[in-house]
């Protein structure tokens, strides 16, 4: 045990990968974040808040600090939160 | 879902919704060559299903998952297959850190939050962090924890399954009454009446804050003693663990402060940053600066001196659950100033570290499972 040296956790592979997971994780979760945009139901603002919440620790993961501090605000707040921001910054993640 | 497992490994469970965490935790955790990965769950039910298929050393389990919350699923977990849980989760500071105390209460070994846009930390530093969690966490020996097997027959117990969100609203269905019985005992707790007990002093570390509502849970709300408890733990999770402990036991548990007396019948919980000493028999305490290179803080060692200095033989003194000897020496002093003093037992403990090397020292009149260490402070202070 602890015979082999600890390498840095993220090579430049593991960053593509991890960027790569980020564009399908927000290709998933965007289609019902935008449903903040609109009148939504509790349900719908439960989903909105967990993709919120996932998106914005993601991101921290792959260094994109600004959509992970306006998803933490749309987390917490809602449709009251930076809604059109954030959606902003995730469509330019998209296909 | 399964790799080669290589026994000189510590395996590894890791647990999140986010296909993005779970790379990036299989990254940070198998930058070490002693760590391998060997599932990923996608939410709780999954996780439980798996822990007990593969049976890793560790898990590393986000709180906020579908379908069955992480709470749920340590219980689960706990009660089935017993592994050493490693939460890491976003809410679990701050105005959230009930949800950390839940955590602990549900069987998990300890909690690092997870990165945030505020966080200064680097990717590479934060993975560091992870893995001398984990080093940690995987060295514990847990034991099977009843909460999640008595909910499954229907036996209401204490603790919410769901997380407790600041500010945003959701949940926080109303705390489940009752009690879980503590750890089966073969021992019946025998202490003779001490007179003029004026406090009773508990430390605590890892697997604390289960020990402590199994303890506090028993002591009743007229007692006449104060009670102080110094635990370690992380800054800022202190008030959180006051406020949960105050829904769950019969006294009053408040965080203590320089130039306050600890009151007859309430708990005082030391906070965090330095080291709450008790001044004199009046028991006002004083709230110090750790000691250069003090490792443990608040200090254990560093409280339980100073009763021993202030009250001699009025005391009790309580070594429970914790990993390394902060404690030890200053239970020992309380023993050698005639104060009794009580231990938890290897069976109970979630580690039987603190209370061993107090063992060691002879500092321990008696060592007791944790079920059976109120019956006997009861007995130390008149009221069997």
């Amino acid at each position: 045990m602890g015979s082999e040296a600890v390498r840095a956790a993220l090579s430049p592979k593991v960053r593509d990968a991890l960027r790569q997971a980020f564009a399908a994780e927000v290709a998933a979760r965007l289609p019902r974040l935008a449903l903040l945009e609109g009148p939504a139901s509790a349900s719908d603002l439960d989903a909105a808040r967990r993709d919120a919440h996932t998106l914005g620790s993601s991101a921290w993961v792959v260094e994109e600090p600004e959509i992970s501090r306006l998803a933490r605000a749309v987390e917490e707040q809602l449709q009251d939160g930076p809604v059109p921001e954030l959606l902003a910054l995730l469509r330019a993640w998209g296909p | 879902m399964t790799a080669l497992v290589v026994p000189t490994q510590t395996t590894v469970v890791v647990v999140d919704d986010s296909a993005v965490q779970r790379r990036f935790v299989r990254a940070a955790v198998e930058a070490d060559p002693d760590f391998l990965v060997v599932g990923e769950a996608r939410n709780g039910k999954e996780a439980v299903a798996l822990v007990a298929q593969l049976r890793p050393s560790a898990v590393l389990m986000d709180l906020d998952l579908p379908f069955m919350s992480g709470i749920e699923a340590i219980e689960r977990i706990m009660a089935a297959s017993p592994t050493p849980i490693l939460v890491y989760s976003a809410h679990v500071g701050g105005e959230e850190s009930a949800n950390a105390l839940e955590a602990l209460a549900a069987g998990a070994v300890d909690v690092l939050a997870k990165p945030g846009p505020e966080d200064t930390a680097s990717l590479e530093e934060y993975a560091q962090q992870l893995r001398q969690k984990l080093k940690v966490a995987a060295r514990i020996r847990v034991i099977t924890h009843p909460r999640g097997r008595l909910r499954s027959q229907g036996i209401p117990v204490a603790g919410n399954l769901s997380l407790t969100r600041a500010r945003v609203a959701t949940h926080a269905s109303g705390q489940v009454s009752g009690h879980v019985s503590g750890h089966v005992s073969g021992h019946g707790a025998t202490s003779k009446a001490r007179q003029g007990v004026k406090l009773i002093a508990i430390g605590a570390s890892t697997g604390g804050p289960q020990a402590l509502h199994t303890l506090l849970r028993e002591l009743p709300g007229d007692l006449t003693q104060a009670v102080v408890v110094v635990q370690h733990m992380a800054e800022g999770f202190i008030p959180g663990l006051a406020a949960w402990l105050d829904q769950l036991v019969p006294l009053p548990v408040l965080v203590g402060g320089s130039g306050r007396r600890l009151a007859p019948g309430t708990v005082t919980i030391a906070p965090s940053g330095g080291n709450l000493l008790v001044q004199d028999d009046r028991l006002r305490v004083l709230c110090m600066a750790p000691d250069p290179g003090q490792f443990h803080v608040p200090g254990i060692d560093q409280c339980f001196s100073s009763v021993a200095d202030a009250l001699g033989p009025d005391a009790v003194g309580v070594l429970l659950t914790g990993m390394g000897r902060d404690g030890a020496a200053g239970l020992k002093a309380m023993r050698d100033r005639g104060a009794a003093t009580l231990g938890q037992d290897e069976a109970t403990s979630a580690v039987y570290g603190m209370p061993q090397a107090a063992f060691a020292l002879d500092a321990v009149e008696q060592q007791l499972p944790i079920g059976d260490i109120a019956p006997a402070l009861l007995g130390l202070v008149g009221r069997t």
